[in-house]
């Protein structure tokens, strides 16, 4: 008896101990709950579209360029709401660390900065190629989904190299000069990879743009400036021959936009509503301020409730993806009592005040301003000069966010200009640069000096440039390209800071970005720029 | 260690979390307790305990020093790494620090941070105390001390922004001492310093943690059952206790005891005082 009691005994151990065993090895290889692997995810175009809204358009969220370009350039001053924050940057202290650039604390949130936010996206981008190798299209309709995707993805992926080349390559008209990194295919975790030439990153753009090219279409329909079409391959090709100085293929590209996208200058009129309120009146204001929707086109195109001119844009809905860009300079809504933290530079406010009849005056501009008009007297305050920014108002039960405007048509008209500048076809540029000002003009007194000369006619381009593409990210890489060709420099006004202010010299090496040091620490094959 | 292993950013990340490096705690512990009296009807006894540690990262294979708080081989985990605060330029009211090369200047750089060895963790920690029990009366205490550690105190440092105070957010009273042309021996700079904001990876606002704090104290009396007589209790003990009542410090902020690296989101420890009575059936 007590033989079978030991027996048993000694099974129930047995048999314990491999339950405990079988529990270990349970959890060694642990399933979360909710975990996706690639294989599960890669399965059906249905599934590759999800990934192409949710980890690339969702991630693609160029703010943190225009937010470094207002505030290092003349478009900002501090107003008087601000805790100090980026003033470092507005007086040009920027370095490796600067978190704008590299991540980190940006204004009052939290951002991945220039440099990580385009990699990250271009990563997905990869992830995505590689991922679609293993599905296959079951039909016709299909394979037409399937390979707009890949389009749109590869559009994407250029745009990202190039926004990465544009800040920070120290000469993109030198095919040989340093580039960035190229990564190839989905990388390894410890990967460390040295930055490309040039012309190597610029082989990989052209390859996705002409692939892209070759599959999307044009389409003017309001919802389609959301997605990236052959307007967006065709607009980001001439900025980007521009800017590595091709300007025989900026000017094809620009041109085949202008020409086939469908969209056409948005006009700044009527500019009253009906029953003809005199413009700057309170009743006037009320509806041309209105949060939904203005009778003004171009007030429209800033509020989000139509597409104008805009080719491409990010959508930015109430709640959703991407970050708030109104809270950049207006921390709770775009009104003297939305806490301002940055404001209009004064030269930059007096530039698009003092043109008769244009409508940027208003639309840029909200009412509840309080500019100082004795803002010369040295013994103002700086901060005493509330130019509230109203570029970006706000939409309905989101008063601090829009979309993000990538491409508009304008831009497509300063860059054919530009490239007929250099092609010395100085009347055809200050032909294009009038009809933008005209279509910006109210009343019908639009005017544009006479092209005599190349240095003239590249000013005029970068001053219209300047109030026209204002905190759209431009600014900085406008003075890099153009500053020393149009005879001009930054041109911040002297109240623009409530130090003795600085315009940065043209050619500093502070016109090119530094490499971020968390990129340099964890990838020291990863070469800094010089001066930093 | 668990801690951020570095990556490029074209890995879509610069980091995530993992297993690298060796931490080493070395350290000693001791408790004496003598009991200085001891007769029917008084008892005292003094006690002490301190511990000492020290904490260093023996060896990494991704040593990352990109931040201002980081964790390099030799040094504490959670090491500061900052450039040292000079003072104010009594010509301009700019802060002054020290570059990498130990010159002062006005504009530095990322670059010219160094690892200060100092970290959050306190050296020596420890308590002391005495236990007093005559007849029915008792009186205890115990004070708790550390030293050794330091804290970036943050909130400081925003009571200390001069834009806060255009903003009607209330400031720290030291800014009306701010450098001016005429007031230009003062330590705390112009109030639109051209640098500030430099401050931030510097060691401006870096403190001492170090604290020795009352813990608690308690006062009272147990009656004895003779005292109770006929009562259908079998004891009865009277008391009065206060936690943290004092603290010793130079720290500035609400407490110096928890270890952070910096004193955002800290709550601090309560004062508190409690009365009462236990009563035993």
């Amino acid at each position: 008896m007590k033989r079978i009691i030991n027996t048993v005994l000694i099974v129930a151990t047995l048999s314990s101990a491999s339950i405990m065993l079988n529990s270990c090895r349970d959890a060694l290889d642990i399933t979360q709950a909710g975990e996706l692997q690639e294989e599960e995810v890669y399965t059906s175009v249905s599934n590759l579209n999800d990934v192409l809204n949710g980890s690339i358009y969702g991630q693609l969220d160029p703010i943190d360029e225009i937010y470094f370009t207002g505030v290092f350039t003349d478009e900002l001053k501090p107003g008087f709401g601000s805790g100090g924050q980026e003033f470092e940057l507005h007086r040009y202290f920027l370095d490796p660390a600067t978190q704008v650039v590299g991540g980190g604390t940006v204004s009052t949130t939290t951002s991945d900065g220039i440099w990580l936010n385009n990699y990250r996206v271009i990563n997905r981008v990869n992830r995505l190629l590689e991922g679609a190798k293993s599905i296959t299209p079951t039909s016709t309709v299909e394979q037409g989904t399937y390979n707009s995707i890949i389009a749109q993805a590869r559009a994407i992926r250029a745009f990202c190299y190039i926004q990465l080349e544009s800040y920070f390559s120290t000469n993109m008209k030198d095919p040989n000069a340093l580039g960035v990194i190229i990564v190839p295919g989905v990388p390894a975790t410890d990967a460390k990879l040295p930055r490309a030439k040039n012309q190597d990153v610029y082989d990989l753009i052209n390859s996705d743009l002409d692939y892209a090219r070759a599959i999307l279409t044009y389409s003017n329909t309001a919802a389609s400036r959301y997605i990236v079409g052959r307007g967006f391959v065709n607009a980001l090709s001439a900025r980007f021959n521009l800017y590595r100085g091709n300007t025989a293929l900026a000017k094809q590209y620009a041109q085949d936009v202008i020409t086939n996208s469908g969209l056409s200058l948005t006009v700044a009129t009527p500019s009253q509503p009906t029953g003809d309120p005199a413009i700057g009146s309170a009743t006037w204001n009320t509806a041309f301020y209105a949060t939904a929707s203005s009778f003004n086109p171009y007030r429209n195109l800033w509020n989000d409730s139509a597409r104008g001119e805009i080719i491409f844009s990010l959508n930015r809905l109430p709640l959703g993806a991407g970050q708030s860009i109104g809270i950049r300079w207006n921390t709770n809504q775009s009104s003297i009592n939305g806490v301002p933290m940055w404001v209009w530079g004064r030269n930059l406010y007096n530039l698009f005040q003092n043109i008769p009849g244009d409508i940027r005056k208003y639309a840029y501009v909200d009412p509840s301003s309080e500019p100082n008009p004795n803002y010369q007297d040295p013994n103002e305050d700086p901060l005493n000069d509330a130019l509230i920014i109203d570029k970006y108002p706000g939409k309905t039960s989101a008063a601090t966010r829009n979309d993000i405007k990538v491409f508009r048509l304008s831009e497509m008209y300063f860059i054919l200009a530009e490239a007929e500048v250099a092609a010395g076809n100085l009347t055809v540029a200050h032909d294009l640069i009038q009809q933008v000002r005209v279509a910006r003009n109210y009343a019908n007194l639009a005017t544009t000096p006479l092209y005599t000369n190349a240095q003239f006619a590249y000013s005029d381009i970068l001053k219209e440039r300047r109030i026209e593409l204002a905190l759209e990210g431009h600014r900085y890489l406008d003075l890099k390209r153009l500053a020393t060709l149009a005879g001009v420099t930054m041109d911040r006004n002297e109240i623009d800071d409530t130090v003795p202010v600085t315009n940065l010299p043209n050619n500093s090496y502070k016109y090119t970005l530094p490499i971020p040091v968390k990129e340099t620490s964890a990838n020291p094959n990863a070469q800094q720029n010089p001066g930093y | 260690m668990f801690n951020d292993l570095q990556r490029s950013a074209i890995t879509g990340t610069y980091s995530f979390r993992g297993n690298d490096g060796i931490l080493d705690n070395k350290g000693i512990e001791g408790l004496i307790r003598y009991n200085a009296i001891k007769t029917e009807n008084t008892k005292l006894s003094v006690f002490v305990n301190a511990s000492y540690n020290s904490n260093k990262i023996v060896s990494m294979s991704n040593e990352d020093l990109s931040d201002d708080i980081v964790n390099a081989i030799g040094g504490p985990a959670n090491q500061y790494q900052l450039y040292q605060y000079l003072g104010v330029n009594s010509a301009n009211g700019n802060m002054l620090f020290l570059d990498k090369n130990g010159n002062s200047t006005e504009t530095p750089t990322s670059a010219d941070r160094v690892l200060t060895g100092k970290s959050p963790y306190a050296k020596f920690t420890g308590g002391f105390g005495f236990n007093f029990q005559h007849k029915g009366w008792f009186l205890d205490t115990l004070f708790s001390f550390q030293q050794g550690g330091y804290i970036y105190d943050n909130l400081y440092s925003w009571v200390m922004n001069p834009n806060y105070a255009a903003n009607n957010i209330n400031v720290s009273s030291n800014l009306l001492n701010a450098w001016t042309p005429q007031n230009t021996g003062s330590d705390v700079p112009a109030l639109r310093a051209a640098n500030a904001g430099l401050d931030g990876s510097s060691d401006r606002f870096l403190y001492k943690s170090d604290f020795i704090r009352l813990k608690n104290i308690s006062l009272g009396y147990s009656f004895t059952k003779e005292q109770l007589g006929q009562l259908p209790v079998r004891g009865i003990k009277v008391f009065v206790q206060a936690e943290n009542l004092y603290t010793w410090s130079d720290w500035k902020g609400f407490d110096p005891e928890p270890i952070t690296n910096y004193s955002l989101n800290v709550y601090p420890n309560p004062r508190t005082v409690s009365v009462g009575v236990n009563v035993d059936f």
